[in-house]
């Protein structure tokens, strides 16, 4: 029963089209912080674990990554208002998961063309490479047409877009232009 | 127990007053309401084309699931079903979404001695003894069994409560009383389950049909008794949150996690070493069908129940409670995982006391699914997208209205388990466990749909969603239907990843011969 309702809170979370304007990033992460998110597996219930037995509790989770974000560059919401700056239209961004990239936090856009654009953040410039490389190997056969760019803490995957490879294309350098 | 006094009308009515919480399933336990009565709790249903050998052909095998996630050695009372519900079997050969024909099952259960139990001299006294059974078991009649199950099955035609039931006779023995196994206590109850449940098979004619199409000599089969769980699934990751392992998906899974795009089989059928109930039948096509030239049926089980009940004070094992009023359906089942993954919370138990023909209310449900989206929340930082199309006309062909070419009934959208009984039946050992889904090659665009192609290799067009076998990996095909399997690649992104629950499922895995489901798990090995 209350994994139900935790699958209804999800639910809820994941029908919100646009986000609610962003919370401004927190503070820079202490060092501890840091290390937990580097791209190893950590503690069950730190922002970038890849532990996600207790996957009841996801709507916590991603509860807890919004609310500890690491100081980053370019943060999602500067990547989709690059995007829309540059006459990319977003049907719609939302916040995922962002463990499942042992990423401290993810946000999702999708394009009017169809267009995935998940950007996730690091706490760390070397934690974004490995969460890279996390999702080049361990996730090739979901979604095998991904292409991945790391910029300063932030990785974006840009994926379903070898249908409009010139926009594709257009997202991934208003991405490294940041 | 009590074939009569069924009126439609009013049992409708109870429902929506008494039952403002029951629920469907395809499912074990899937709603709040259906918790509270396990007895009634419909958990699978299977219809298909029975592939036993030749002198079945021409056959449909009808099996409804009850009474889940029996533990083998929950003795003493072990598993009756409930004497005060009828289960029922329902066949829509119109396309309407209303019953055409209707097996309605009664249950009765009463002490040995004319509910007066076996005593047993004890220090000068006859004494009652505690246990069901009073020795080992052998025959259905068996002196030693202290509590019997019986039965009747009766044949409704039109809707279900405005007729009588014309019960079915036992050709061996001119009886309508049908007896129902003990369940699987253990190898010193009863030393050859299988011998012995074989037994309780009883063959029939069906009442006002003389059939085509079947081997002359053959007549319709029905069993009653405790099987093997058949259903394969990794229920605990499923409602984990849709938790096949997280890390799955292509990574190597932790833990107990499955990979999501694994092999089919990764031994995570956690429901393999539980037992249910299943009532079977084996019924000519040909008296289930409209006429020769309309093959397609629809079929749903579901159970019902009186809607008032008083408990004793002083109760007797014959009269525990009072029950009284009109039939209520509290479960309902059709397609496999409907009520347990897609039915939104707050509508499950309605959805299991519903009708298909006023399926209309559950269709935003289907069109717009919420189980693609979660997925999507929980691997989105991949790439990986949901299907983008709505309303999602794919899952209304897969759950609503059959698959075109294969087994559309009627344009009227309902959700009921759809069977061309013209496609003929995959022997045992040829079948593929993805069934039908593996027939159609991948649209060239949502407007025109996925092509039937007959010619793909392992094609199997006698499986789900035509009709389901026991075989079928329903769970991976839902899964993959879901995901947009159905789509072409620019509105299901993800469509082509092989999505699995780790828990695989295959024909060689049950009995070769009806009731198909395998003989229970011993309580005492």
């Amino acid at each position: 029963m209350r994994t139900l309702h935790t699958i209804c809170f999800v639910l809820a979370l994941a029908a919100c089209k646009s986000d609610p304007p962003a919370p401004s990033p927190p503070p820079p992460a202490p060092a501890s912080a840091i290390a937990a998110t580097a791209g190893t597996p950590t503690t069950v219930g730190a922002p970038g674990s890849q532990d996600l037995a207790p996957l009841a509790g996801v709507a916590t989770r991603m509860h807890d990554e919004a609310s500890q974000r690491p100081h980053v560059k370019v943060t999602a919401e500067a990547v989709f208002d690059a995007l829309t700056q540059r006459g990319i239209v977003l049907a719609s961004t939302k916040q995922v998961l962002a463990a499942t990239a042992a990423a401290s936090y993810c946000a999702l856009g999708v394009t009017d063309d169809n267009i995935a654009v998940a950007v996730c953040e690091y706490a760390s410039q070397a934690a974004a490479r490995a969460g890279k490389r996390l999702l080049d190997t361990r996730y090739a056969k979901l979604v095998p047409d991904a292409v991945r760019v790391v910029n300063g803490n932030t990785l974006v995957t840009v994926a379903n877009g070898a249908h409009v490879p010139a926009r594709r294309d257009q997202v991934l350098d208003t991405f490294r232009s940041l | 127990m009590n074939l009569k006094n069924r009126l439609l009308g009013s049992a409708l009515a109870a429902a929506t007053v008494l039952a403002p919480s029951a629920s469907f399933a395809s499912s074990h336990r899937e709603a709040p309401f259906i918790t509270k009565n396990p007895k009634v709790d419909g958990t699978d249903f299977y219809m298909f084309n029975s592939y036993e050998g030749t002198t079945r052909n021409g056959y449909v095998t009808l099996l409804a699931n009850y009474l889940p996630l029996q533990d083998s050695y929950g003795g003493p009372n072990y598993f009756t079903l409930d004497p005060d519900a009828i289960y029922e079997v329902h066949i829509d050969n119109t396309g309407d979404g209303v019953e055409d024909i209707t097996f309605q099952f009664d249950f009765d259960l009463k002490l040995a001695n004319n509910n007066a139990g076996v005593d047993l001299p004890i220090g000068g006294k006859m004494i009652n003894i505690p246990l069901p059974l009073a020795g080992s078991l052998s025959s259905p009649t068996d002196a030693d069994q202290n509590m019997v199950e019986t039965y009747k099955v009766g044949v409704i035609r039109g809707p279900r409560r405005a007729s009588a039931p014309t019960l079915i006779t036992n050709l061996a023995d001119s009886s309508t009383t049908l007896h129902k196994p003990y369940d699987n206590a253990g190898s010193k109850t009863i030393a050859n389950y299988g011998t012995y449940a074989g037994q309780f098979i009883y063959e029939f004619d069906m009442p006002g049909c003389t059939p085509t199409g079947v081997q002359a000599g053959t007549h319709a089969r029905v069993f009653v008794g405790q099987r093997r769980e058949g259903f394969a699934v990794n229920l605990g990751q499923i409602f984990d949150l849709v938790n096949f392992g997280v890390s799955a998906l292509g990574v190597t899974p932790t833990g107990n996690q499955a990979d999501l795009t694994g092999a089919a089989d990764q031994n995570k059928n956690i429901v393999g070493s539980k037992n249910v109930t299943t009532l079977a039948l084996e019924v000519p096509a040909s008296c289930l069908t409209k006429d020769a030239s309309s093959p397609i049926i629809a079929g749903w089980t579901t159970a019902s129940v009186r809607q008032a009940r008083v408990i004793n004070p002083t109760a007797s094992f014959g009269t525990p409670a009072r029950e009284g009023g009109p039939y209520v359906q509290i479960s309902r089942l059709g397609m496999v995982l409907v009520n347990e993954i897609v039915i939104g919370l707050k509508d499950k138990d309605k959805f299991n006391g519903s009708e298909p023909k006023n399926d209309g209310q559950f269709a935003d449900y289907v069109t717009n699914p919420s189980l693609p989206i979660l997925v999507e929340v929980v691997f989105g930082a991949t790439g990986a997208l949901a299907p983008t199309t709505y309303p999602r006309a794919d899952l209304v062909a897969a759950f609503l209205n059959g698959v075109p070419s294969v087994n559309v009934l009627s344009s009227t959208l309902f959700e009921a388990v759809r069977l061309n009984t013209a496609v003929p039946a995959t022997s045992r050992a040829t079948q593929n466990p993805l069934g039908a889904a593996t027939c159609f090659d991948p649209p060239a665009s949502n407007s025109v749909g996925p092509t039937l192609n007959l010619a793909r290799t392992g094609c199997d067009p006698a499986g789900f969603p035509n009709g389901r076998r026991p075989g079928d990996d329903t769970v991976d095909i839902a899964l993959r239907v879901a995901m947009g399997f159905l789509l072409d690649q620019n509105h299901a992104p993800i469509r082509g990843a092989p999505l699995v629950d780790g828990a695989y499922v295959d024909a060689r895995d049950f009995m070769t011969t009806f009731p198909y489901l395998n003989t229970p798990v011993s309580g005492a090995p």
